[in-house]
């Protein structure tokens, strides 16, 4: 059994519920709408997109586990470092698919112009998004993280702090790079220590406890 | 003699501070099965489950072919199921069954949770045990919801498996289904573990449910009892 056999599970189990699937499709739809109109408007067509990544990427682990529903993937021999990749992979795809249909349209309807939506403050900003919420999530349930999220772009001054919304759009120059890199750094490895998480985390059932 | 696949020296398993048991050792080779039995609480499902890799012991030692449990099942094809409720419910189940071999188990595509308890039950049993060459079968309450031919059909299975190889871990609160099948029990009672093997229960003849209730009450009344407490 390998990444593929986990990943084809996740997709199977809905780790992504099909309704954020749709709310991503929805967002794209209103992306085409905007850069229709205006060609130049991708920062604002990609808000709703980032926003949605930040829910639907935080899938959490331990509570489906906890359930008993990862059990088959669990124990398949899979090893635990490719169920975990598979399992972040399964939870930020849809967000990324919605985001390069974003790109595709703005390509479009701006004849090649504009390519704002492959910036390098966007791809900063959905990938942070992404992987953040992520491991933010892993320990707790999709409405807790849900929770978390809605406090933290809400609630200022954390608000204006931590929203990656200014960044899209945003080409980063040399002055901001030992920042961009920085927060590269950290995010890898939060990743790298939610990896670790799943690897060696129990999985009691929530009945047996 | 068959070479020993699980060995558990005084493994001992606890949440926070609540001891589930204490220092329980067993042996199981292949092509045996042993009954975990034990009143509510008293552990069966987590023992099964680290058994199955997915919890690590508090205290002890537990191999499967000399390896820790979550390292053998990349080694050794290991069927387990803890029950219907375990199933994700909004999945289909002809999804749900091609999880085992990627080959459809069942056409029917409701939503699990649309689907009767026994239903269920017997789509996670066909699930896990379509996994090819099984090494290890560990089943928590698997008879549980199956109507009478969906019990024979597990049985059969069972022992079908295990002659060809597997060692088979099962637990039922129903002593009458593990009575017979069985190569030897543990009971699990008062945070301790007994094993008894099939013949010291009973030196003539199968082992009967009548016989595993009154060990079990036995045992539940006495803290202290040990093998010394059948003969």
């Amino acid at each position: 059994m390998s990444v593929l056999y986990a990943l084809r599970y996740l997709q199977v189990v809905a780790v992504v519920p099909r309704l954020c699937s749709a709310a991503f499709v929805a967002a794209v739809g209103g992306a085409a709408v905007t850069l229709t109109m205006d060609p130049s408007a991708a920062p604002e067509a990609l808000a709703p997109v980032l926003l949605l990544q930040m829910f639907a990427a935080s899938s959490g682990f331990a509570v489906p586990a906890r359930r008993g529903y990862y059990d088959l993937l669990l124990t398949s021999g899979t090893p635990r470092w490719q169920i975990a990749v598979a399992h972040y992979l399964a939870s930020i795809m849809p967000g990324i698919a919605a985001w390069v249909c974003v790109d595709l349209l703005e390509l479009a309807a701006s004849h090649g112009a504009h390519r704002t939506a492959v910036a390098t403050g966007t791809c900063l900003a959905f990938m942070v998004v992404s992987t953040v919420a992520w491991v933010a999530a892993i320990p707790v349930s999709r409405s807790a993280a849900a929770l978390g999220w809605l406090l933290c772009i809400t609630v200022q001054p954390l608000a204006s702090l931590v929203s990656p919304l200014p960044l899209l759009g945003v080409s980063l120059g040399r002055s901001d790079l030992p920042a961009a890199l920085t927060v590269v750094a950290l995010t890898a490895a939060t990743a790298a220590a939610a990896v670790v998480r799943i690897m060696r985390g129990d999985a009691p059932l929530e009945a047996s406890q | 003699m068959n070479d020993v696949l699980i060995s558990a020296r005084e493994v001992s398993a606890r949440y926070g501070r609540r001891e589930v048991f204490h220092a329980v050792s067993f042996h199981l080779s292949a092509n045996q099965s042993l009954g975990v039995i034990g009143p509510n609480g008293a552990g069966k499902t987590t023992l099964l489950r680290i058994l199955a890799g997915l919890l690590t012991p508090s205290e002890g030692d537990l191999r499967i072919s000399g390896l820790p449990p979550r390292d053998a099942v990349g080694r050794i094809s290991t069927a387990y199921f803890a029950g219907d409720f375990t199933l994700p419910g909004s999945v289909r189940a002809c999804d749900w069954g091609s999880l085992a071999t990627g080959e459809v188990l069942t056409p029917e595509r409701r939503r699990i949770r649309t689907l009767s308890r026994g239903s269920r039950q017997m789509l996670g049993l066909r699930t896990v045990l379509a996994r090819p060459h099984l090494g290890l079968i560990i089943l928590d309450e698997p008879w549980e919801a199956l109507d009478p031919d969906g019990a024979r059909w597990l049985s059969s299975t069972l022992a079908a498996k295990r002659d060809r190889g597997a060692a088979v871990v099962l637990s039922s609160h129903h002593l009458h289904d593990l009575a017979g099948v069985c190569d030897a029990y543990l009971f699990l009672v008062n945070l301790r573990g007994t094993v008894l093997k099939a013949h010291e229960l009973s030196p003539v003849g199968p082992v009967t449910a009548a016989l595993l209730t009154d060990m079990l009450e036995r045992l539940r009344g006495d803290r202290t009892s040990t093998l010394r407490a059948v003969s």
